[in-house]
C-alpha cells in the first residue's frame, strides 16, 4: 500500500490561526504598512500557492467560503490541502468567491470580475489574496491615504511598495475606490525575500477605503 | 475541521478548564466572526451581520463584546474590562474572570498595560495608543432604529445614505429643549459615509473616537451585528452649524482625585439629597489620586 499523503497544517491550529488573523486585521487596519507573518504552515511542494496564502487559507477559510484560485495557484496539491484543512468549495466564477487566491497577478481577472457586494450588503464581496513583491528596493511605489493612514485628516500619504501587478491594476483600483462602499478588498502576500535577503513573509492590506495615487503629482478624487 | 483543545488554556490560572477550546468559542465560530471583523474594518461604520452565538450569560450583559473579544484574543494579550468606566463592577469582574479562566490570559485594570479592552459604555480617559484594540458592547447597533423599526428599511437607508431623519431627531431636541439634549449614544458619521451608533457612550467620549490610534470594534450580541472603526479614521458627531456639538462639562472637580478633565458620575450619598461627583473611570481616578498625593 502506498503511503498516505501527509498534509501538514499549522503546528498549533488554534494559536497560529489567531496569530495569522491578527496579522491580517493589523494589515487591514493600517493600509500600506507591511505586517510580518510570524507563523506559517509548511510550504507546498509545487505551484504558486505560497506559504503566506496557505496561512491565510488555514486561518480564515472553511465550508462557508467559496474559493477561486488562479491557474498558477490551482494545483492538485493546493486543492488537496484546501479540501482537507478548510473543506471550502472551489468555484470557477470569480464573482462567486469569498476569497480569491492569485499566485500570478500578471494574468489575473480585472477587479470588476470579482464579487462586489450589494448596496445593502457591501460586506458580501471577494477578498483577494495576491502574491506580490513588497521589497522596497525594486518595487513599484504608490502612495495611499484614507482610514488607517496616520495623518489622513491632514492630507498625509503612506508610501507602499507593491511590485508584480498588471499595468491596469491601479486604474481598476480607482474604479473600485469610486464604487465605495461596494468593492473588493485586497491583501498582498510577500513571496519571500526582502531587501536584507532574510526570508520573511509579510502582508500588506488594501481595504476598499484606500485611496491610491501612483505619483505624488496626481490629485485623486479623495483629496 | 475538528478544533483541538489548546493545552495552555487554564494553565496560567492553574484550573482545569481544558474541556473548553481556547477563549471558549469553537474555531469555526471564531473564523466566521474574524471574517466579519475584517469586512467591518474595510467598511468603517457599516454593520456586518454575523452568526451570533449564545454565550454563558444573558443578552444585555455584553455577549456581543465577548464574542468579538474571544475571536480576537491570543495568549499574549493583556485584557482589561470596564463597565461604565469601572474595573470593579459585577459585569467587568465576571467577564475578566471568565477570560482569565477559559483563555488563561493576563488581565489588568491599567489602561496603559492593556492590549485588548472590552468596554461597556465608556472610553478610558487615558489616551489610547497604536496597537491597542477596543471592544465595545453594543445593545442596539442601529442608530436609525428609534425612527424606523424595520430592518429592511434602515438597511436601505444606509445603502442610500438617507440620513435626514437623524438630523430631524436632533432638530426636534432643539425645538423641544433649546439644545441637542441627546447626551449618550450620540450618533456619529464614520469616514464621511455611514451614520453609526457609538453604543451608549456619554457624548463626552465621542471626540475620543475621531482619529483614534487604536482599533475600535463593536459587537452586538442580541442583534448579531459587528462594526468597526479602523485606527486614524475620521469620526464626526452630527450637529448643526448654529448648534455645534459640545460635550458635558462639570462645575466641580472629582471629589476623590480632584481631576477636572474626566467624565464624572453623580453619586447620592444620603437620603437628604447630598451628592458627590466622582470620576467614572476608576483606573484614571486612582492614578490621578496617587499622582496628586505625591506632589
Amino acid at each position: 500500500m502506498s503511503t498516505l499523503p501527509t498534509l501538514p497544517g499549522f503546528d498549533s491550529p488554534v494559536d497560529d490561526a489567531q496569530a495569522v488573523f491578527r496579522a491580517v486585521l493589523g494589515a487591514f487596519s493600517r493600509p500600506g504598512l507591511p505586517v510580518p507573518l510570524s507563523v506559517l504552515p509548511p510550504p507546498l511542494q509545487v505551484g504558486g500557492f505560497s506559504q503566506g496564502m496557505l496561512a491565510l487559507a488555514l486561518a480564515l477559510c472553511d465550508k462557508d467560503t467559496p474559493l477561486w484560485l488562479d491557474a498558477a495557484a490551482d494545483t492538485p496539491e493546493a486543492r488537496r490541502h484546501l479540501r482537507f484543512h478548510c473543506a471550502s468549495p472551489l468555484t470557477e466564477q470569480p464573482s462567486e468567491a469569498s476569497f480569491a487566491f492569485i499566485a500570478k497577478p500578471e494574468s489575473m481577472p480585472r477587479l470588476g470580475a470579482f464579487k462586489q457586494g450589494r448596496a445593502d450588503f457591501p460586506d458580501r464581496s471577494t477578498t483577494l489574496v495576491i502574491n506580490a513583491n513588497l521589497s522596497a528596493s525594486q518595487a513599484q511605489t504608490v502612495e495611499l491615504t484614507g482610514p488607517g493612514v496616520k495623518g489622513n485628516d491632514r492630507g498625509l500619504w503612506q508610501r507602499a511598495s507593491i511590485d508584480g501587478l498588471p499595468a491596469w491594476f491601479w486604474k481598476d483600483w480607482e474604479a473600485n475606490y469610486a464604487d465605495y462602499p461596494l468593492g473588493v478588498d485586497v491583501i498582498f502576500v510577500d513571496t519571500g525575500t526582502d531587501a536584507s535577503s532574510t526570508p520573511q513573509t509579510r502582508l500588506l492590506g488594501l481595504p476598499r477605503t484606500a485611496c491610491v495615487r501612483e505619483t505624488a503629482k496626481e490629485r485623486p478624487a479623495c483629496m | 475541521m475538528p478544533a483541538p483543545t489548546s493545552k495552555a488554556a487554564g494553565q496560567a490560572t492553574g484550573q482545569s478548564v481544558v474541556s473548553y477550546n481556547f477563549a471558549y468559542m469553537d474555531e469555526q465560530t471564531k473564523r466566521m466572526i474574524r471574517r466579519s471583523l475584517l469586512k467591518a474594518v474595510a467598511i468603517p461604520g457599516y454593520q456586518v451581520p454575523f452568526g451570533g452565538r449564545e454565550m454563558p450569560m444573558p443578552y444585555g450583559w455584553g455577549t456581543g463584546g465577548m464574542q468579538v473579544s474571544a475571536a480576537v484574543m491570543g495568549k499574549e494579550d493583556v485584557f482589561k474590562v470596564i463597565d461604565q468606566g469601572s474595573d470593579d463592577t459585577t459585569n467587568a469582574v465576571s467577564i475578566r474572570a471568565f477570560f482569565a479562566r477559559v483563555a488563561g490570559i493576563r488581565t489588568t485594570t491599567a489602561t496603559v498595560e492593556a492590549t485588548l479592552i472590552q468596554t461597556r459604555h465608556r472610553i478610558p480617559e487615558q489616551a489610547l495608543r497604536e496597537g491597542q484594540i477596543m471592544v465595545y458592547q453594543v445593545p442596539i447597533p442601529e442608530p436609525l432604529r428609534w425612527m424606523e423599526p424595520s430592518e429592511a428599511e434602515t438597511r436601505a437607508m444606509h445603502a442610500l445614505e438617507e440620513y435626514g431623519v437623524m438630523h430631524v431627531k436632533l432638530y426636534e431636541d432643539i425645538a423641544r429643549h433649546g439644545e441637542i439634549a441627546t447626551s449618550f449614544d450620540y450618533p456619529v458619521l464614520v469616514n464621511k459615509r455611514y451614520v453609526m451608533s457609538p453604543s451608549p457612550l456619554p457624548k463626552f467620549d465621542n471626540p475620543k473616537m475621531n482619529q483614534c490610534p487604536a482599533l475600535q470594534l463593536f459587537g452586538a450580541g442580541r442583534e448579531k451585528r459587528i462594526y468597526a472603526i479602523p485606527p486614524y479614521t475620521t469620526v464626526t458627531s452630527l450637529d448643526f452649524e448654529d448648534y455645534p456639538f459640545a460635550v458635558q462639562r462639570w462645575d466641580v472637580p472629582c471629589a476623590l482625585c480632584g481631576a477636572t478633565d474626566s467624565y464624572l458620575d453623580e453619586i447620592i450619598t444620603d437620603d437628604t439629597g447630598a451628592r458627590m461627583f466622582v470620576c467614572s473611570d476608576t483606573d484614571h481616578c486612582a492614578r490621578h489620586a496617587v499622582a496628586r498625593d505625591m506632589q
